[in-house]
């Protein structure tokens, strides 16, 4: 300030530059002017180090061991069957497929009676049963659930169904709960090449697409004809589901249902067909993980739970 | 169902080999469990003569022995004692590997070189046990394969047959499938002949509706002793090798599918009548269970009383023994409802009965029986004395029409030779136009309408020869609906930190018990298969609680767990449309210690973690659930540290920590829990939110903390402060609780940030001012609570 301000011995001079005589007023002034950027400049650079020796002394203060563990947000995870269950509703949600629940408590009406399993055949003798009452037991599949919707929705229909089912044996292979994704698509010209088909983009969208699929005759009392789907694995082909056609049978209690309620049937099996098939998600679960004991799935372990991810 | 290859061929015109059966079975429907040569294991056994053998010089049980396979002689230590010089036996080489997996080498037993085994029925897997080694005939050549001596070079096939395959259950119906499916010829025995009269045998059929036919055949002179060459296979199948008559009617059962049975006659008294037991009757049966009967249960009887168990199980009376010299042979039909009603009520399940549930033919009646006649005499030196085939035998087959355009509706395509196929299976077809008239035979009571024909041509045609498409699109499903409500929350728990658990739907009572609220009623499973397994169950916690005790043990300091499934109370009136009470839960676990890291120390996880992750729950899915101190706490809950949450002014859920006599009696860290009905909030989860402007002014907070009683809590202070319903009042946050030094005893001091803020302006100290002053005065008059400077 003393020597470089506006009242510094500096300005004085330049004012008294004016006194002095033109052809010299020039020469000095630049001779000034240099003087005062000089020591400005200097000034500056000085100034400058000192900020920058605060700065690095603030940064030094401030530095950290950033191999420290982060604070760690707390993880958890989804259970693999909702893993599995998602994927496979997924699938079928791309498909047209919306999702349908019904009791896990159910009648022998609804789970038996009405999917064509006869009373004493020995067709009851496929699905081991908990029994709660007379007529009252633990479902053995989801099927119920397409009779439970065709008695009130009028086709078309499509449909999957996941939820827990209950059968009385337990192993290694078989828990006696477990869950199943059951489907349907019944209406006026669904016929034995759309159900091929609908199953072979499902199994090739969750397996892989080059998954190859084979189809087996089987027996179920709800469906006819009826297949078992198995897919080729490292140890050849192992079985994955079981499906068909809609027995007429089964579209026939349903037509009941409406006909006893007054109204008009829209199941008849002349006009009507459909395709049904059912899946245990556990199974799929242990294919697509590599889980070798179902029982692994129920047990609860965290190291289970916090491994199987994707 | 077990069968031999060599069975299944004997009624071929074109022998086939094991995997081109196998693979037509499999085409067919029919499930192949396993496929399995009877010679495996025995590939290095052969026939071996015994030339000598000492004791050993360092054990007394055993014996170093010579023996030849007729080109060298091997030195062979050897435990078992039944043989003799010359004695043809098994003799295990060395590098053989047996049916039970033992492996052959060269040994030193006890100081003793032993070149290989002689083998015990057992080891060569011919018997689940046996004493001593298996002693050959003399007959056999030395060095010759032991699986050509026991006629073992032929391949065992397991088949998983389905229920409605009665059929199948035989080896000409299973070489009926094959011989379908590869357009060959079948041998097959051609059915619907009937027996004469002859003797004096009466049969009276009182229930022809469960019995429509019965016959019989009396033989005598019949040589009862042990088992004799053709029926060996028996033993490959699993069938235990008996008497020779018992013998026959297994055979003849496993071939021809009719189960056959055999009385001693000389100990039926009278004549034969099938009729249902009288209440109180009961019968000794072959396996020496006496059985009570009821007018449920079909029986054959003499004038005695019962002989058998119609289809099920014989009696011992009449049963057939070494001492029997006269034989009365049964073949008959049985209703299948009646013999599984009683099958399953004695709870006795024969290969009879399997049959007779399954549907035997009724046509075929005859042509067993007279099977096993010709059995019984070139085997047994039978001699047959009289016959008789009472009821009906005439049965109808079922006509069926079949309409060229149903197949093309079923199967999406034509198929050329719908008849061909039909008639390989034995059909008999008639086409006419584009109908076919097909005639079904008895033995196949599973067709009885046209689609059962048309998923005939399916199977044969091979499921794999038809085409696939999807069907057209008939809309997209919707992108919202539960499903997609519950993976969300699901979701969002586990990214906050939880474990997605899965439980069995089970609970003991004694569990029920302790988890229920007064008044529910649980689910009681008539035949659970463990104490676990008594009832549905009331509450997630005692799996959630179970989970968190097995990983304590298993070192796992933190268990932050949740559990998304159903709980089950009966309904007090059960219909078919809610047979019980299922409610959608969502139960959750904390339990154990947040770790301790370089910047914090370790601390148990409590009430307001948990409490947190279901605010920040609420607050992401809009649901502004509230917790209300529990008024009466549930029993299994802290009573003081315990709220129950409530959704729109309605209670669906309580938190709590568990209660310390239960976390004793369960002998686990005591958890923290909640649990939540799902059904009254599930739908509300996606409401579409609605922008809400926002101010552009700045906010101003101000602090005030009150000194109130310790009793009270803060929603007291919070409640009363929202129920002033100051303008300019954005939000209530407490962000202080405080007791000590400065507060005097029996009090605490709790601190709250106010935020004001006002669409229109920034608001000034004055205007606030006011609104504290309100505040201030209202929790001095009513709460008691002093300002703290």
């Amino acid at each position: 300030m003393k020597y470089l301000g506006k009242k510094s011995e500096m300005s004085q001079f330049l004012k008294g530059l004016s006194a002095s005589e033109p052809s010299e007023r020039k020469a000095m002034g630049q001779a000034i002017h240099e003087v005062k950027s000089f020591v400005e400049g200097e000034l500056d650079r000085v100034e400058q180090g000192l900020v920058e020796k605060e700065t690095l002394e603030k940064i030094s203060k401030e530095s950290i061991d950033i191999t420290l563990p982060g604070r760690a947000s707390l993880r958890g995870n989804l259970h693999p069957l909702t893993r599995v269950e998602s994927k496979i509703v997924d699938a079928f949600r791309s498909l047209g497929f919306s999702v349908a629940e019904g009791p896990e408590i159910e009648t022998d009406h609804y789970n038996f009676e009405s999917l064509n399993f006869p009373k004493d055949h020995p067709a009851r003798d496929m699905q081991d049963t908990f029994f709660l009452g007379q007529d009252l037991l633990l479902r053995t599949h989801t099927s119920p659930v397409q009779i439970r919707v065709m008695e009130r929705t009028p086709p078309p229909i499509r449909i999957v169904v996941p939820g827990r089912v209950y059968r009385c044996d337990m192993d290694a292979t078989h828990s006696p709960v477990f869950h199943q994704i059951e489907g349907l698509c019944v209406g006026p010209d669904i016929h034995f090449q759309h159900f091929k088909g609908t199953i072979e983009e499902f199994l090739r969208t969750i397996f892989g697409s080059s998954t190859k699929v084979r189809f087996r005759p089987s027996f179920f009392p709800f469906t006819e004809p009826s297949a078992e789907v198995d897919i080729m694995g490292s140890k050849g082909w192992m079985e994955i589901m079981g499906c068909g056609m809609v027995d007429p049978n089964v579209l026939m209690s349903v037509g009941k249902a409406w006909t006893d309620r007054g109204e008009e049937n829209p199941y008849d099996p002349e006009k009507i067909s459909g395709f049904a098939f059912g899946m245990g998600i556990e199974r799929i679960a242990m294919l697509l993980h590599g889980i070798d004991d179902i029982r692994l799935l129920y047990e609860n372990d965290l190291r289970f739970l916090s491994q199987i991810k994707g | 169902m077990k069968i031999l290859l060599s069975w299944v061929n004997e009624f071929l015109s074109t022998p086939l080999s094991a995997a081109e059966v196998e693979e037509s079975l499999i085409s067919n429907g029919i499930e192949v469990a396993l496929t399995a040569s009877l010679a495996q294991g025995l590939e290095k056994v052969v026939v071996a003569k015994v030339v000598e053998f000492a004791k050993h010089p360092d054990a007394d049980r055993l014996r170093v022995c010579k023996v030849t396979d007729g080109s060298d002689t091997f030195a062979i230590v050897c435990g078992a004692k039944n043989f003799e010089a010359g004695d043809h036996v098994a003799l295990a080489m060395v590098g053989a590997k047996l049916p039970n997996g033992m492996e052959i080498k060269k040994s030193k037993i006890r100081g003793v070189q032993s070149f290989g085994m002689l083998c015990s029925e057992e080891e060569l897997g011919l018997k689940d046990e046996a004493e001593g080694i298996l002693i050959l005939s003399r007959d056999t050549t030395l060095g010759q394969p032991l699986a050509d001596v026991l006629d073992r070079n032929d391949t065992l096939i397991e088949l998983e047959l389905t229920p409605n395959r009665g059929d199948c259950l035989s080896i000409v119906g299973v070489a009926q499938e094959v011989a379908a499916h590869r357009a060959i010829s079948a041998k097959i025995p051609s059915t619907g002949s009937k027996g004469g009269v002859k003797g004096d045998l009466r049969i009276q059929i009182e229930d022809p509706k469960d019995c429509p036919r019965y016959s019989l055949q009396l033989f005598d002179s019949i040589a009862t002793g042990p088992s004799i060459k053709p029926l060996t296979r028996l033993g490959a199948i699993g069938l235990r090798n008996r008497l020779n008559a018992i013998d026959i009617t297994n055979y003849v059962m496993w071939e021809r599918g009719q189960p056959l049975h055999v009385f001693d006659a000389d100990h039926v008294v009278g004549s034969i009548s099938v009729r249902r037991a009288k209440a109180g009757e009961s019968i000794l049966c072959l396996d020496d269970e006496e059985r009570a009967l009821t007018t449920e249960d079909l029986i054959i009887a003499d004038e005695k009383g019962p002989i058998a168990i119609a289809g099920v199980i014989g009696g011992k009376r009449a049963s057939v023994t070494e001492a029997t010299q006269k034989i009365l042979l049964e073949s008959a039909h049985f209703s299948p409802t009646r013999v599984r009603k009683t099958s399953k009520r004695l709870n006795v399940h024969t290969d009879s009965s399997h049959r007779f549930e399954r549907f035997v033919d009724p046509a075929g009646v005859w042509s067993a029986s007279t099977r096993a006649r010709e059995l019984l005499e070139n085997f047994c030196q039978a001699r047959h004395l009289a016959e008789a085939d009472a009821g009906t035998t005439q049965f109808d087959p079922v006509k069926i029409r079949l309409r060229k355009a149903s197949v093309l509706r079923h199967l999406g395509q034509e198929v050329k030779n719908e008849g061909e196929y039909l008639a390989r299976l034995g059909f008999s077809v008639e086409r006419k136009e584009d109908d076919f008239f097909v005639e079904v035979p008895t033995r196949r009571p599973d067709i009885t309408r046209e689609i059962d024909l048309i998923e005939e041509i399916a199977r044969l045609h091979g499921y794999s020869n038809f085409g696939s498409k999807l069907p057209s699109q008939t809309g997209i499903a919707p992108l919202w609906d539960s499903h997609v409500a519950t993976d969300t929350v699901k979701s969002f728990l586990a990214q906050h930190g939880c474990f997605e658990t899965c439980s069995y739907s089970f609970a003991s009572s004694e569990h029920n018990a302790l988890f229920s609220t007064a008044g529910e009623s649980p689910v009681k499973i008539l035949n659970g298969l463990t104490q676990d397994m008594q009832e549905m169950r009331v509450s997630l916690f005692p799996h959630l609680i179970e989970a968190w005790k097995r990983n304590q043990v298993r070192q796992v300091p933190l268990f932050r767990a949740f559990e998304w499934a159903k709980t089950y109370r009966s309904a007090p009136e059960s219909t078919t449309e809610t047979p019980a009470i299922e409610t959608r839960t969502l139960g959750l676990l904390f339990a154990g210690q947040m770790p301790k890291a370089w910047d914090r120390p370790e601390r148990p996880i409590d009430f307001y973690d948990l409490k947190g992750l279901i605010e920040a729950f609420s607050e992401e899915f809009n649901l502004n659930f509230s917790f209300v101190k529990a008024e009466v706490p549930p029993p299994y809950l802290h009573p003081g540290i315990c709220a129950e949450i409530r959704f729109r002014g309605k209670t669906c859920g309580v938190i709590g920590a568990l209660h310390p006599n239960l976390a004793t009696r369960l002998e686990v860290e005591a958890p923290i829990l909640a649990e939540l009905k799902v059904d009254p909030w599930i739908e509300a989860i996606g409401n579409r939110s609605k922008f809400k402007p926002f101010s552009i002014y700045p906010f101003s907070e101000k602090d005030l903390a009150f000194v109130v009683d310790s009793t009270r809590t803060s929603f007291e202070i919070t409640d009363l402060i929202s129920s002033l319903k100051l303008p300019h009042l954005a939000s209530v946050r407490l962000f202080d609780v405080y007791t000590g030094k400065g507060i005097p005893k029996g009090k605490k001091s709790l601190a709250y940030t106010l935020r004001f803020s006002s669409q229109e302006k920034t608001l000034t100290d004055e205007e606030i001012s006011g609104d504290l002053r309100r505040v201030i005065d209202a929790v001095a008059t009513r709460l008691d609570g002093q300002l703290r400077s």
